[in-house]
């Protein structure tokens, strides 16, 4: 499907939800909704729009606030799910119901950026170490790592 | 009867790189499968926000030594994007000709060690042998066996003069002769289909559920490849080539199209290598990268590889993602798993060929109570050989 294509479908399924709604470069397409309305979104993209992939979901810290990405694709298209969550409580639903590919991609966000996915079945790590300290969250903005000194300098 | 846990690793349950397992089983059957990933996390991304562009193309080469042209390729061409630079017509067909390359050595190296998992290391042997031919192809390019350093920012590094095409022709050709016969193997041998039919099947509608990826995905008749999907490099409009699927959805089938992608990686290589455009490699990229983000995407010979970018103006990215095939192919292998037999986990997990690397030990648990019994991998791999041999099936 084309932008234009894709575009009118989301308009039509989304009416009032969308913030943003873009196409920056060829065969890319980047969604901006609220984070109460990505169970929703997700559904509509999947049985609507066609975008039976997710590639990945992508955790980010953009300084005030802690986003997710979700990858989706479809044959020549590639969409980008933007929520934006409060760093204070940083939560989002779970997407696995939609897409039961997500389950590793959330859990390691979870590990690295510090999202909570409510309702997702194993929040345990998935990457990081069992003995990592509690609310330590390595690619956010304020961690910051420090090579200890060696034996030898 | 009850069911036991079975601890596989984290030290090499298949391939490389370690990665641990618990499957639990009820006599010989495989009933739930758990997984726990990261003894290789080497914090890469936050590495790539601390360095500047150039310097992450190199240390994102090095994600995986398989498939480090791959990752140098997704990142090259999303930075690229950002710069809004178009490198030659000639560089992207070298960056199309190291890819296929990689994919061929890269499944070369798999059949080998499929058969290997199977017990049958003649394939191994021959396989391994023919792989040296695209080794010495790529080190002849590139300098290197392993990662090659070929691509840069608007283009590519090395150009190809007219007597390193001629030997890469001839190296092509002499593989696109021996290729028949892995394939009539793989897909005819009767002991060897006898152990692969069948087993770790995954349905088409279970592949497109679980956002599986590659051949993975190709073998369940789904026919995802990126190179197609969101066409890069030369591919789409100016290099031709076909997708293979296989219906079949087992592991027979990913060696099938594994060895039917050879035969397509081949047919590239050698429309690349004719029909070559005159002209410069590379073109002049900037330092600085201008504020933007951008999904990029490769066809890896594991699957869809994706980097996530976002720059902030400065020479050093504000984020990058790295999401490598094996990932994706997680949730479908785990599925896979389930129902089958303890003697099949080594050529199940292998058949997704897993990015994990090699150390050779992993412990069984046979008994919760204590009585323990710790076998490495070589010894669950001769359990499975000799499970089979008890059947009849002697490789």
């Amino acid at each position: 499907m084309t932008f234009e294509e894709i575009k009118k479908i989301l308009e039509d399924n989304l009416k009032g939800k969308i913030k943003e709604l873009i196409n920056p470069f060829p065969r890319r397409m980047t969604l901006w909704v609220d984070k109460a309305d990505a169970l929703e979104t997700c559904k509509v993209l999947k049985e609507k729009a066609g975008f039976y992939h997710l590639s990945t979901i992508t955790g980010r810290d953009t300084g005030d606030k802690l986003e997710a990405l979700y990858h989706f694709a479809q044959n020549g298209m590639s969409l980008t799910l933007r929520l934006q969550t409060d760093k204070s409580n940083p939560t989002l639903s779970t997407t696995i119901a939609v897409y039961p590919g997500a389950i590793f991609y959330e859990r390691e966000v979870h590990d690295l950026v510090g999202i909570n996915f409510e309702g997702h079945p194993d929040m345990r790590p998935l990457v990081l170490p069992e003995d990592w300290p509690q609310g330590v969250y390595p690619l956010r903005k304020d961690w910051h790592y420090n090579r200890e000194k060696g034996a030898i300098e | 009867m009850s069911t036991f846990i079975l601890p596989v690793g984290p030290q090499h349950p298949a391939l490389k790189e370690p990665t641990s397992f618990r499957f639990m089983v009820d006599g010989e059957t495989v009933v739930d499968a758990d997984l726990r990933l990261g003894y290789n996390h080497r914090g890469i991304e936050k590495g790539c926000e601390e360095r500047t562009y150039i310097q992450d193309l190199y240390l994102l080469e090095r994600v995986c030594g398989i498939c480090s042209n791959v990752h140098m390729t997704v990142f090259a061409q999303g930075v690229e994007k950002l710069m809004g630079i178009e490198p030659p017509k000639r560089g992207l067909f070298i960056r199309c000709l190291m890819g296929e390359l990689e994919r061929v050595h890269s499944h070369l190296l798999w059949l080998g060690v499929a058969g290997h998992e199977v017990g049958f290391d003649t394939f191994f042997m021959y396989t391994w042998r023919d792989r040296e031919i695209v080794e010495d192809i790529l080190e002849m390019i590139s300098g290197n066996r392993v990662n090659y350093g070929m691509q840069t920012f608007g283009g590519v590094r090395r150009d190809l003069d007219e007597m390193q095409i001629k030997k890469a022709l001839d190296g092509i050709a002499a593989l696109k002769a021996r290729t028949p016969y892995y394939l009539n193997i793989g897909a005819s041998e009767p002991t060897l289909v006898a152990r692969i039919a069948g087993v770790g099947v995954l349905p088409k509608a279970k592949a497109l559920e679980l956002n599986a990826a590659g051949p993975t995905t190709r073998a369940s008749g789904v026919d995802f490849d990126v190179r197609k999907d969101d066409p890069y490099a030369g591919f789409g409009e100016h290099i031709p080539f076909n997708i293979v699927t296989d219906e079949g959805g087992d592991v027979l089938a990913r060696v099938v199209v594994r060895a039917k992608e050879l035969m397509e990686s081949y047919n590239i290589c050698e429309y690349i290598l004719k029909n070559l455009p005159a002209g410069d490699i590379r073109v002049k990229a900037p330092r600085k990268v201008p504020e933007g983000e951008v999904v990029s995407r490769a066809e890896a010979q594991r699957g869809e590889c994706i980097h996530y970018i976002r720059s902030n103006g400065t020479d050093k990215p504000d984020r990058v993602k790295v999401r490598a095939p094996t990932l994706a192919n997680w949730p479908a292998t785990l599925y896979m798993l389930r129902g089958g037999y303890v003697a099949d986990i080594p050529i199940v997990m292998a058949a997704i060929d897993p990015c994990l690397s090699c150390t050779d030990r992993m412990a069984i648990i046979t008994d919760p109570k204590g009585n323990e019994k710790v076998w490495n991998w070589e010894t669950l791999r001769q359990y499975g050989i000799d499970f089979y041999r008890k059947r009849g099936i002697k490789l």
